[in-house]
């Protein structure tokens, strides 16, 4: 009855959920609980939740805080937390089918699980708790990844939850996806954040197996369907970090008729992320953004009359 | 067992959380026939009461009363409806009024030879009598003439006291012809342990009185009592399933023969035996309260936290299959319309200050648990659902806010209160918990609370009755005895006067000092004759069942009026706080600070009701002048600061005072203060000639904590804030205000404003309760006819709020049309 007719379709919907985070205050309005979606459709080199890419659960092993204890190797079904003579512990990441045991059994936090099937309304209790934060500062869900489309019928049952407990939703979405699934996802959101990764269609070609028009094609079709979108620039060193972009990204912006512009500044805060996965980081040399920089750029688009902040 | 049928179901055209509201064809059928029902005055139980009295003449008088409830109980006609899956009727006929002669038979005597005029004649709270009734009344009405409870009452009282309710300054006088009310029994425990385990703790505690000690010889007969009155109610309760048992023996439909048979298993159990399931626990609490309402005249019998004493009944059928939340909707409806079916009358001008066949039963939701975690549940919003689909006027449902209540909570009430009804009233946690814990009351029975009557909390089954509920407190007739020196003007009486009236005050402190003196007498007069009530009541009209369902009666072997409860709070109701801060406040800005108007100048307008033409400036500019001053309920701080001030003092000066159970063992047994003025600011209006808050004489005065009507247009929020500033957590008693919104104000997204609105003004501004009035195109054309009524009215015109009354024509007009279509 009136209480109960969504039950069973929030506790039947599941989804690979990567990380619940509070209080996030740059990612919508207000105060924000972000859900993390894994499974991306992009493999840009500077991310910092490389963990996110991948689209079903995996081990990490943090080499740094392993004790060589050896507990691990004693739980894993697939023998892929492997012992070496030295004491140290190594995974055969290949084989790895992510069950978790050895994370729960190690004593040193050197081995963690990234990415969870979660229900709904599992997901739904852990965002509602921050209810009166988002009542008192217009804050509320914000559906990041990955590519949170990628999971578009789990997102959209993720909204409708907040909905029904007058939680507002944003998404946070690259718009690399079949407009399909971008449009199940995004069609209930009440905020879009939308990220333009490059204005540079063989630069973006290298990052993902979309093209760039079909990142602007989305784009002008959310805006035409009156969404509210703020767009998100990552600013990459010796990548986008130049003059010509940011005018393309004016052009872009002013085409779609966004006014609301952040930068995101490059940081090096994932990196130790890389090898505990078993993936190369390829940015290590990059300098982080300056802030210097990052206000000149912000400053000459304010100066056109766009809302512009730096980190969201 | 699956028995409920549902054939039918119809629409009501309404939405609860985004379902069509229906009713099943059951529902539909029974609610029909008792809006088609006009309520009755019954003889019976008078009849009844009159031969048990003499025949139980020499008993104590708590054997006496227990007596007389057997008999009512075991003579009085048993009802089974159709449809009916809640049983139990005071009555064969659908709506009907006991008569309580023990308290007073002579005023209904006095109707029925017309005088005012006939119950049936009545403007308002109408009531048809057949000519068998009546005859059967008026042949009983020599044994009750100088015989009664009111004529004890009046006998003791000081001849202040009449004369004060001549003038009009307090009335008590509902009091005596109204027995224990204002409360709500344990019922969680009732349904729990069953009546049976009642009177099994009644038989041990007499075994246990040393009889050589007068002080427990004292207690036996009351503990005698109690054990005749749980009886006879379970003896009542198997008439009930007797009377099932033939009705389902010539019942045809098989579903109905079912549910029959079934009613008759539950009444053979319960209130007797603990309830074992949802329905068992309903029917418990409806027999407990049906017995508490024919044993005594009062009102304000409520049910408590229903959605906590219950649910665990509720959660156990549906974990088992049982009951599908369908039936327990339902089940919840069917006990909604036996609530409906119970009335009480009273005097014409008692009626006048209780009006709408009100009995104020109120069911309480939400709230939080002594960890001051959340604890609405499934029941909770059952109970709303059940408004919902009912939508009648009683039970009142009493809505728990905190700080932390879920916002589905808070939208589920917004889309019962868009029905109109202003149902349900909300309340704030954050403010009636501090100010319960602030006279006395353990942090964990605080949390506990319940609301009865209006907006009294009270800890319910640990505390006794009235804990406002005294009489009223006409503030601002005080508040014109003190301009006109003591004198009353329209009576020539002057019981205490003053040092100087309004023509000779020659400062705001002055006629300040005047208005508190003023207070100080009449206040104490109040006490004086509430107190002397409240004892004539203890001696005479113990009443055994009612009591010993509130802890710790039988454990002290005293009924409630004796101190057998753990909790004691008495006090009064004020009415017209706002016409006096209205005042205050004029009186000091165009006298005392601006010199505008002289005290002599007023004095003539106020005697002449702004009538006079031919003075300088002439009584309707004096009027204009008045009514132009800083009106509370604006956030204007002038008249706020006035008005903060003055109330706080009175609420200090109430809880000086002790009621008659002051060291007999409760704790409290204070008097606190009330602004619930229920419909009593229209007569109190009436002996109130005019004032300088620019109102004329007898019109009606400022409902309960609420601005003055029509003078706060600034909005809501100015309005709410204003409220806001009072210190109302001394307000034990319990605040109310009323809000009237357009039912726009409530549509789509300006639900979102309303519920950030309410949020503000309970949780930050510490509001203690709000009712919200959604208003509808008849209210909005009569608006339009005359506007000076409706100042405040509030509509949503398009991206935007506005004051009605100013708008273009046009616009209203477009308005008008627009709001018909969602009504």
């Amino acid at each position: 009855m009136f209480n109960h007719r969504f039950d069973e379709i929030e506790k039947q919907t599941k989804g690979i959920v990567f990380n619940i985070e509070h209080f996030h205050v740059h990612d919508g309005e207000g105060i924000r609980t972000n859900v993390f979606l894994k499974g991306c459709s992009l493999h840009c080199p500077w991310c910092c939740n490389p963990e996110s890419i991948h689209p079903v659960p995996q081990i990490a092993q943090y080499q740094k805080l392993c004790t060589g204890c050896g507990k691990c190797v004693e739980v894993c079904p697939e023998h892929c937390c492997i012992q070496k003579e030295d004491g140290n512990v190594i995974t055969d990441f290949s084989q790895c089918c992510a069950c978790g045991k050895c994370a729960s059994v190690c004593p040193a936090g050197a081995r963690e699980l990234f990415g969870k099937r979660m229900s709904v309304s599992e997901v739904i209790a852990e965002v509602e708790k921050d209810s009166v934060y988002f009542i008192n500062s217009d804050g509320g869900l914000t559906l990041s990844g990955g590519e949170a489309c990628l999971q578009p019928e789990f997102a959209r049952e993720l909204i409708r939850a907040a909905h029904r407990r007058y939680i507002p939703a944003a998404l946070e979405t690259a718009g690399a996806v079949e407009w399909e699934r971008l449009w199940q996802a995004a069609k209930e959101a009440d905020e879009i954040l939308m990220d333009l990764k490059t204005t540079d269609s063989l630069q973006f070609e290298k990052i993902g197996r979309f093209s760039l028009d079909t990142v602007m094609e989305n784009m002008c079709k959310l805006a035409e369907a009156g969404k509210n979108i703020t767009l998100r620039c990552p600013i990459i060193p010796n990548f986008n970090d130049n003059e010509g972009h940011i005018q393309k990204v004016a052009e872009t912006a002013r085409r779609v008729g966004v006014n609301r512009i952040d930068f995101l500044p490059f940081h090096q805060l994932g990196k130790h992320k890389y090898a505990a996965i078993g993936k190369n980081y390829q940015m290590t040399d990059y300098p982080e953004m300056k802030d210097t920089i990052m206000e000149k750029m912000a400053e000459c688009l304010r100066k056109e009359g766009f809302h512009v902040s730096i980190g969201g | 067992m699956k028995y409920y049928y549902k054939e039918g179901t119809v629409k009501t055209g309404n939405i609860f959380m985004g379902e069509d509201v229906t009713r099943s064809a059951r529902i539909e059928s029974m609610r029909e026939r008792l809006l088609e029902a006009v309520p009755q005055i019954s003889s019976d139980r008078a009849v009844l009461i009159t031969e048990a009295y003499k025949k139980y003449n020499n008993e104590t008088v708590y054997v006496k009363r227990a007596k007389a409830l057997a008999e009512l109980l075991e003579k009085l006609p048993v009802a089974i409806l159709d449809g009916e899956l809640i049983v139990g009727s005071v009555s064969d006929k659908l709506r009907c009024a006991h008569i309580f002669p023990e308290f007073g038979l002579d005023w209904l005597i006095e109707e029925l030879d017309g005088n005012p005029m006939r119950p049936e004649n009545r403007p308002g709270d109408k009531y048809e009598i057949s000519l068998k009734d009546e005859e059967a009344l008026r042949s009983i009405a020599g044994y009750w003439y100088n015989n009664n409870h009111e004529y004890r009452c009046k006998a003791v009282l000081p001849e202040e006291t009449h004369l004060i309710r001549e003038m009009g300054v307090t009335d008590s006088y509902w009091l005596m012809i109204g027995g224990e009310g204002h409360l709500t029994v344990n019922l969680k425990r009732v349904v729990r342990e069953g009546l049976e385990q009642y009177i099994e703790r009644a038989k041990s505690r007499i075994t246990e009185l040393d009889l050589a000690d007068p002080a427990q010889a004292e207690q036996k007969p009351f503990l005698e009592s109690v054990i005749i009155s749980c009886e006879a109610v379970i003896r009542y309760a198997a008439r009930y399933a007797v009377l099932a048992r033939k009705l389902a023996a010539k019942e045809v439909r098989a579903v109905r023969k079912e549910e029959l048979l079934y009613i008759a298993d539950i009444c053979e159990r319960v209130p007797a035996k603990p309830a074992r399931n949802f329905h068992e626990a309903l029917q418990s609490v409806w027999f407990v309260n049906l017995c508490i309402q024919i044993e005594n005249n009062g009102h304000s019998i409520s049910m408590g936290r229903l959605d906590q004493n219950l649910i665990s009944y509720y959660e156990n059928d549906i974990k088992s299959g049982e009951l599908t939340p369908e039936d327990g909707l339902e089940l919840m409806e069917c006990l909604y319309l036996k609530l409906f079916q119970l009335h009480k009358i009273t005097s014409w001008g008692n009626t006048k200050s209780f009006s709408g066949y009100q009995l104020f039963q109120n069911i309480t939701i939400g709230g939080q648990d002594k960890n001051g975690k959340d604890v609405a549940n499934e029941l909770s919003y059952l109970v709303l659902g059940a408004q919902a689909a009912i939508t009648l006027h009683t039970p009142s449902i009493s809505l728990r806010y905190h700080d932390r209540i879920p916002e589905k909570m808070m939208y589920a009430a917004m889309d019962v209160i868009r029905i109109g009804g202003g149902q349900p009233a909300i309340y704030s946690d954050e403010v009636y918990i501090p100010a319960l814990v602030n006279r006395g009351i353990r942090w964990e029975d605080a949390v506990d609370y319940s609301v009865v009557g209006c907006v009294e909390a009270i800890v319910e089954g640990k505390q006794s009755g009235r804990p406002n509920g005294a009489g009223f407190v006409n503030l601002q007739k005080i508040m014109e005895l003190a301009l006109y020196g003591g004198r009353d003007s329209k009576t020539g009486i002057c019981l205490h006067p003053g040092n100087g009236d309004l023509n000779t005050f020659a400062s705001y402190e002055e006629l300040y000092e005047a208005f508190k003196e003023q207070i100080r007498y009449y206040f104490r007069y109040q006490v004086i004759t509430d107190n002397i009530i409240d004892t004539v009541t203890e001696k005479g009209i113990a009443d055994p069942f009612v009591s010993c369902l509130v802890d710790d009666c039988i454990g002290r072997g005293k009924t409630m009026k004796e101190g057998g409860a753990v909790y004691d709070y008495c006090g009064p109701l004020f009415v017209g706080a706002a016409n006096v801060g209205n005042t205050l406040a004029a009186l000091k800005k165009l006298i005392f600070d601006e010199g505008v108007l002289t005290g002599e100048q007023v004095m003539h307008a106020l005697k002449t009701n702004f009538e006079d033409l031919v003075t300088t400036p002439s009584g309707p500019e004096i009027q204009k002048m008045l009514l132009d001053a800083p009106k509370y309920g604006n956030d204007d701080d002038y008249v706020d600061d006035i008005m903060v001030d003055y109330f706080r003092f009175i609420c200090e000066e109430v809880v000086q005072y002790k009621t008659t159970r002051n060291g007999r063992g409760p704790i409290g047994c204070i008097w606190q203060p009330s602004t619930s003025s229920v419909s009593s600011n229209v007569p109190c209006g009436e002996c109130v000639g005019a004032t300088p808050d620019g109102r004329k004489a007898g019109e009606a005065l400022a409902d309960t904590a609420s601005p003055t009507h029509g003078t706060d247009t600034k909005g809501i929020t100015a309005s709410l804030k204003s409220i806001g500033k009072l210190p109302t957590v001394l307000v034990s008693g319990g605040q109310l205000v009323n809000v009237k919104v357009m039912p726009s104000m409530l549509d789509g997204m300006m639900t979102r404003k309303m519920v950030q609105v309410l949020r503000t003004y309970l949780g930050n501004y510490k509001g203690m309760h709000v009712q919200m009035n959604c208003v509808s195109a008849d209210t909005l054309k009569a608006a339009q006819e005359r506007p000076a009524e409706y100042k405040d009215l509030m509509v949503r015109v398009a991206g935007y709020s506005a004051l009605f009354t100013p708008l273009d024509k046009a616009l209203q007009d477009d308005i008008i049309a627009r709001t018909e279509h969602s009504s």
